[in-house]
């Protein structure tokens, strides 16, 4: 047998215990209902012969299931005014057929609903999310049952179609594993069947307090002393941007502050962001703390070890039309234009800090 | 005055007073030019616009009426007839004024608030209620038509005992 014959062999023994190991974790994927990360399916490929991953990776579910909406936290009318109730209606076995058919072909098929949402400091680099259906088994006493309310008819083992958001890449490859708030579709049980119903119907609630932005901005390389230096560059950069047009406030100073943050207001002024004849009472929320991304380690002076330093803006927000008139919540549209002015102050803040400091700008963080 | 001048002025002034600051309330709302809430300019022209409707009806049915009595000088002082509404207007205006210009700029600590306009709009249905509603259901009291069953009215009730 020549050398050439024998690695022949070798290389195609190789190949079908890789084929042979590929098919087996395939198959396992397949066989589990939740806990999969990743599922490889291979049957979908493009026409170029090649296995697209946005076709197919299919993100499993999350370990912990909360049932509601998906992408609460993006949704004004879900996340402030809790606007989203579900309850069940039973169908009938043939019209339960259906919709399982069209479920599970869903379950099968490419991740669906890819969107873009607005994240970043910058505006430049953006999230995308897609949806998934999957189906997960979960009992009855099950906490993801909190607000959803199952007759006792239906058992204690029940089979629940959700739908899940899921992180992805601009190509749509999954970053992650499926969001664990996931939107009840179709609950089977006991031979029973349901559909859930989706009802919209906002309180009159809104947000005391929303986080703006929340995030890394300075990443120091060289020793944790630099990050002390652009500590105080950024904070001083802060409260410049913060206290030029359009959001013209002004440090807090008479009330105690705790270490690591900046609180701002601006009251009962004009609001140049919503124009006249709006006034404002708006308090901000700067938290300024270091933190390591390995060990996620955090505090509010700079240590050995730390090396990237991170900032949380939240705000109050009330307005009124007039001066004397009364002080109250702003609606969505009110509450987006401050959010993006005040992003916008940040960003402007950060890239000032960063450019004195002799730092670059590295994928919206500042490299020191 | 004579009774046709009174008639004229007040047909007038209620036609337009309703129209400037009903479109008013309506159209500049929350702005600049109306510097109160939506709901707060709602309201006020729920306090002031059924009541000028009100005369505004009034006056237009004694228009259209067919018989209209002849004119005739009563002896009513002038400042009777025009002193209510007028002074009503100007209380309006001042308080427009005041809302406008305390609200521009940084805002002033004198300007009124939504709820001090819409007592101040109370306050002038309020005149016009004990004044000059008065004065327009005297001079545009509906004519009935003469018909045989009306004149006969009085007659019935003193028969029937009701007056007597």
């Amino acid at each position: 047998m020549t050398v050439l014959a024998m690695a022949r062999k070798v290389v195609i023994t190789i190949l079908g215990l890789a084929v042979a190991a590929g098919g087996f974790a395939i198959w396992q994927a397949g066989s589990q209902d939740r806990g999969a990360a990743f599922e490889i399916v291979l049957k979908h490929k493009n026409s170029t012969n090649e296995v697209n991953p946005a076709h197919n990776v299919h993100p499993g579910p999350a370990e912990q299931i909360f049932l509601g909406y998906t992408d609460c936290r993006y949704i004004y009318e879900c996340f402030c005014q809790h606007a989203f109730s579900y309850h069940l209606r039973k169908v009938p076995r043939s019209r339960g057929s259906l919709i399982t058919n069209q479920l599970r072909d869903l379950n099968q098929g490419p991740m669906f609903g890819c969107t873009k949402q607005e994240r970043s400091l910058f505006d430049l680099s953006d999230e995308f999310r897609c949806r998934t259906v999957r189906r997960i088994q979960l009992k009855a006493t099950d906490p993801a049952f909190e607000e959803l309310s199952v007759p006792s008819e239906a058992g204690s083992d029940l089979t629940v179609w959700i739908e899940s958001a899921v992180r992805v890449d601009p190509k749509g490859l999954p970053l992650e594993e499926a969001e664990p708030e996931a939107m009840p579709i179709f609950i089977e049980g006991n031979g029973k069947e349901y559909e859930v119903i989706e009802e919209y119907k906002p309180r009159d609630i809104h947000c005391m307090m929303r986080v703006t932005f929340s995030g890394k901005v300075i990443e120091c390389k060289k020793s944790f002393t630099c990050l002390h230096k652009a500590q105080n560059a950024y904070s001083a950069s802060l409260l410049r941007q913060f206290s030029q047009e359009p959001l013209g406030a002004s440090e807090v100073h008479d009330e105690p502050v705790p270490p690591g943050e900046i609180w701002l207001r601006r009251e009962f002024q004009p609001s140049h962001v919503l124009g006249a004849p709006y006034f404002e009472l708006t308090t901000y929320v700067v938290k300024i703390f270091f933190a390591d991304e390995d060990d996620g380690r955090r505090s509010t002076e700079p240590e050995a070890g730390l090396r990237y330093l991170y900032v949380n803006t939240a705000q109050s927000f009330t307005r009124s039309v007039g001066i004397s008139g009364t002080y109250t919540e702003p609606t969505p549209e009110q509450m987006a234009a401050y959010k993006s002015a005040t992003k916008a102050a940040l960003a402007r803040a950060l890239e000032a800090a960063c450019r004195s400091v002799d730092g670059r700008m590295v994928d919206l963080v500042c490299r020191l | 005055m004579k009774a046709k001048d009174v008639r004229n002025w007040l047909g007038i002034y209620f036609l337009l007073v309703t129209g400037v600051f009903g479109a008013y309330l309506l159209l500049f709302r929350e702005s600049p030019l109306l510097p109160i809430s939506k709901a707060e300019a709602v309201d006020s022209f729920e306090i002031l616009i059924p009541v000028l409707l009100a005369q505004v009806t009034m006056i237009f049915r004694w228009f259209s009426s067919e018989e209209r009595p002849e004119d005739s000088v009563l002896s009513l002082p002038r400042w009777v007839v025009t002193a209510p509404p007028i002074m009503v207007v100007v209380i309006l205006l001042i308080s427009l004024l005041t809302l406008i210009f305390g609200n521009l700029g940084n805002g002033r600590r004198w300007a009124p608030s939504p709820d001090a306009f819409k007592g101040i709009v109370t306050f002038c249905v309020s005149i016009l209620n004990a004044s000059t509603v008065f004065i327009v259901s005297m001079y545009f009291r509906r004519v009935e038509p003469r018909n045989p069953q009306s004149v006969s009215e009085p007659d019935r009730r003193t028969t029937n005992g009701v007056s007597g």
